[in-house]
């Protein structure tokens, strides 16, 4: 059997102060959680691309909620800042931000985990 | 076929008392309007939609008859949240922590409120922002219920302190967990709560 994802990195900095303040230095649950998010992040790229497409931002926007809370206890600040401005936007009512930020989200979150 | 039923045609599909699915139209859980004469017509769309999202769950299988021996029945923990990121983790940590625990997921207010009646868990874990029925509304509608006085609610959201101000009311004297700790924070509410042999259990080393 073979799998589509790349096993998530618990060596980088971001993963590291993760796994120290957020699992209570359990790398082994980090690991599983990451796992778990990397399958489910692909559901969210369709997710969010239809929601994009059809103009939903209140979906969009819990979408972004949803994404940006995984990937702060994940420890990626860098996309957790994009995945809360596209939450703040959306919120707002902006759709053309929205779909800047989406972009950006959806083109990290597709080639998941980072390598 | 009508696009409404009546009361007892949704109690029969729902394999509930006709009094319980009185009480989900009255709470609005189910979405209903009355004829002239007062009897409650159902919407089956929300019925279809009620049972694809309580079908979701692990409910475990009622027993078929009588049994010759008596099996201690399994602390149960209903989490509603319909975050997948997070149905996960409070599952991983379940299976870490509390092994011997059957943990139930309902992914919207609605399925919450009915697979809360139908399990009567001893821990609800709920977050505030849901589809549907919001999860300060689900709280508020459950503490006002008496049967409700035998559970634990812990309320575990996302939304920082400031955030959390409109959904006050809701929160009033009940441990919040915020996401990011959910990790550090959730077990050690649980130990509390649930039975001890849970953990002795989760200690113990499998054959």
């Amino acid at each position: 059997m073979t799998t589509r994802h790349r096993q998530p990195s618990v060596a980088t900095p971001g993963a590291r102060a993760a796994i120290a303040a957020n699992f209570d230095g359990d790398e082994q649950l980090y690991q599983a959680f990451a796992v778990s998010c990397a399958t489910q992040f692909a559901h969210d790229v369709s997710a969010g691309q239809a929601r994009c497409d059809a103009g939903d931002l209140p979906a969009l926007r819990r979408l972004a909620h949803d994404l940006a809370s995984a990937l702060t206890l994940l420890g990626h600040d860098e996309l957790f800042a994009v995945a809360r401005t596209l939450e703040s936007q959306a919120a707002a009512g902006d759709l053309h931000s929205a779909r800047a930020s989406w972009r950006v989200l959806r083109t990290q979150l597709a080639d998941w985990p980072p390598p | 076929m009508s696009e409404d039923c009546t009361t007892l045609e949704a109690a029969r599909l729902l394999g509930m008392s006709v009094r319980s699915v009185q009480l989900m139209v009255d709470r609005g859980e189910l979405v209903a309007w009355k004829t002239p004469g007062g009897h409650r017509r159902i919407a089956r769309a929300s019925l279809e939609h009620l049972r694809a999202t309580v079908g979701k769950t692990s409910l475990p299988p009622r027993a078929a008859g009588p049994k010759t021996t008596t099996k201690p029945q399994r602390p149960r923990v209903l989490l509603i949240d319909d975050s997948i990121h997070f149905q996960k983790l409070v599952s991983l940590l379940m299976r870490q922590h509390f092994p011997d625990v059957e943990l139930h997921i309902a992914d919207d207010g609605i399925a919450g409120l009915a697979l809360y009646g139908q399990l009567q868990p001893q821990v609800l874990i709920v977050d505030i922002l849901l589809p549907g029925i919001d999860g300060a509304t689900l709280i508020t509608s459950l503490r006002s219920h008496a049967q409700f006085a035998h559970s634990r609610l812990v309320v575990v959201t996302s939304l920082d302190e400031a955030q959390r101000a409109p959904y006050a009311f809701a929160l009033d004297q009940l441990p919040v967990v915020h996401k990011p700790r959910l990790v550090t924070e959730l077990p050690g509410l649980l130990t509390q709560w649930l039975p001890a042999r849970s953990l002795e259990q989760g200690d113990a080393v499998a054959p």
